[in-house]
């Protein structure tokens, strides 16, 4: 018997088996086990740990350590001057591949160091087996490297080496890049907030960015200047199929989204409104639009209303192929915080149901998250509809209330 | 060739079907790499006893027309793992721990993916919840490693977090 359990456990192959199934927790207890666990349970251990460094530039210029460097919830390193970070991480990170980062800069005279920490950071998560596979790059932001702090040739060394992350996210600098920067990023952040002047100029920022697969507007001011641009330059932008619009004030700007050459994979929309604005039809045409020329590509909608309405509106000739999530936020009334007997149903998936329609209309639909107002109004779907949706059509529903 | 014949480590022939036996890469590639091409020849299996052959062929059996895997589409719903073992696999794996550890050791050889995660998560089902103390009481395990190679351990798992 003994010879056997040693033979199974001396295996790498069947161990490596058997913790794939355990969660992170016991995969720490295996750990301690012996030497030959421990080997065993490090590729599993790695790969399912996320190893977050947040690395940020020092505020007080007068003192000597410049850089912090955060491992997850663990260490915190302070680096000086002359400090280098593969000596300061001194090995503790040996254990693992996989890294997220997130860089943050301020503008004051030790920004040098911190963009040399970052590069010396990079070449050391990138020794052979590590790759760094996400990173939050709120750098690069007006005030950073635009009045020449930084040496250029600095400034396109750890460019390039961000440029090799598979997963990267940005926010726009509206300010614009010095020359030369190009950046390979997956996700943007656009505010379009504080866009005031120069509209169709600063969109051109764009052109900065390759490989972009997901954009976040912030408002929609100018909104179809950025989408104009990616029209017009629909090739730097063919991996783009997935949009995001929040606090969208005038839902009649949406239209231009329609006019996106790729059909979009996932696309949201949350829509604010003053209280005591009326919505018009124009606006909904604005969406309905948007929703007819990227219905047969989308996975995931996402729709949130948050304004007062007197009456909702329906898209029921709309199906939705491919589409295997939505979310439905109707934080709607004529009189938010009192009683309404609005319909909320926009897409009629109650009619649908009730007259076994359903699947004409989403083949795939597998989640349907709803909410409703805080105050009390009719169910979005009735209890039997909901009932019907999940022991007929295998779809997930969940109800929330409130905010 | 609907048949062949299985020779176990203890000698005996048993004659399966080649359909329930596909699951087998290693059986497979013998089948292929011997050139047999008639019902009477035997692929001989050295490391498989007579008693957890049967075994293997009855999961084999039960299991013949199951779908092989597919890959998930990065923007399609999400598949979890399937942790959950049906009620036909729960009362078959239900033995001895030696004999446990002979299928999973035979199911490893043969290549049969399906058998070895049975086996596997069965394993790792007795050892989910248990100290480190426990588990190496469980299977009378040694504990080679130094204070130092502790302590280390011991700091990563700390601030490592899950995925």
């Amino acid at each position: 018997m003994a010879s056997l359990v040693e033979e199974v456990f001396q295996n790498g192959l069947i161990l490596g088996n058997i913790f794939s199934w355990l969660d992170h927790h016991d995969l720490k207890t295996v750990r301690f086990v012996c030497r030959n666990w421990e080997r065993s349970a490090g590729p599993g251990f790695s790969e399912r740990s996320r190893i977050r460094l947040d690395m940020w530039q020092g505020l007080c210029p007068g003192r000597e350590r410049t850089t912090f460097l955060r491992i997850n919830k663990g260490p915190l390193l302070m680096l000086g001057t002359e400090d280098r970070v593969g000596d300061a991480l001194a090995g503790i990170l040996d254990s693992f591949q996989h890294f997220e980062l997130s860089f943050t800069t301020y503008r004051h005279t030790k920004l040098v160091q911190a963009y040399r920490h970052l590069a010396e950071l990079f070449d050391h998560l990138r020794r052979p087996r590590g790759s760094v596979t996400y990173m939050d790059a709120v750098t690069f932001e007006k005030n950073c490297n635009i009045d020449g702090l930084v040496p250029q040739g600095a400034l396109l060394a750890v460019v390039a080496a961000q440029n090799a992350v598979p997963e990267v996210h940005m926010r726009l600098n509206l300010g614009g890049y010095p020359e030369g920067l190009h950046f390979h990023a997956t996700s943007l952040d656009i505010d379009c907030t504080s866009l005031q002047d120069n509209v169709a100029e600063k969109a051109t920022i764009l052109g900065r960015f390759h490989s972009l697969k997901s954009i976040m507007f912030t408002a929609t001011q100018g909104l179809d200047y950025y989408v104009g641009f990616m029209v017009e330059n629909r090739d730097q932008f063919a991996n783009l199929d997935q949009v995001w619009v929040d606090d969208c004030c005038q839902l009649k700007d949406i239209r231009i989204l329609s006019r996106l050459g790729n059909g979009l994979r996932k696309l949201g929309i949350n829509v604010i409104n003053h209280p005591r604005d009326e919505f018009s039809l124009q606006d909904v045409s604005g969406l309905e639009t948007c929703l007819v020329r990227h219905f047969a590509t989308l996975r995931v909608l996402d729709l949130s209303f948050n304004m007062s309405i007197i009456r909702t509106w329906k898209f029921v000739t709309i199906t939705f192929p491919k589409l295997w999530k939505l979310n439905l936020a109707m934080h709607t009334g004529p009189n938010q915080g009192h009683f309404d007997n609005l319909d909320r149903d926009i897409f009629d998936i109650g009619k649908l149901v009730k007259e076994a329609r359903f699947r004409d209309h989403f083949p795939l639909l597998s989640r349907l998250n709803i909410e409703l107002p805080s105050w009390p109004c009719c169910p979005m779907i009735t209890f039997e509809q909901t009932v019907d949706l999940e022991d007929v059509f295998d779809v997930v529903v969940t109800t929330r209330y409130g905010y | 060739m609907p048949f062949v014949n299985l020779e176990s480590s203890d000698g005996d022939l048993v004659k399966v079907d080649v359909d329930v036996i596909k699951c087998s890469v290693t059986i497979n590639a013998l089948i292929e790499h011997l050139g047999l091409e008639d019902d009477n020849e035997v692929v001989p299996l050295q490391n498989v006893g007579t008693e957890t052959l049967h075994k293997v062929l009855a999961w084999a059996k039960h299991h013949k027309d199951d779908l092989p895997s597919v890959d998930d589409d990065e923007d399609d719903p999400p598949r979890e793992r399937r942790t959950d073992i049906t009620t036909w696999d729960a009362n078959f794996i239900k033995m001895e721990q030696i004999q446990l550890f002979d299928l999973i050791l035979a199911a490893n050889y043969l290549d049969i993916s399906g058998l070895l995660d049975l086996g596997c998560k069965i394993v790792a089902d007795m050892i989910k919840g248990k100290t480190a103390d426990e588990i190496r009481t469980m299977f009378n395990i040694v504990n080679d490693l130094t204070p130092q190679e502790q302590e280390q351990i011991r700091k990563e798992n700390e601030w490592c977090e899950e995925k």
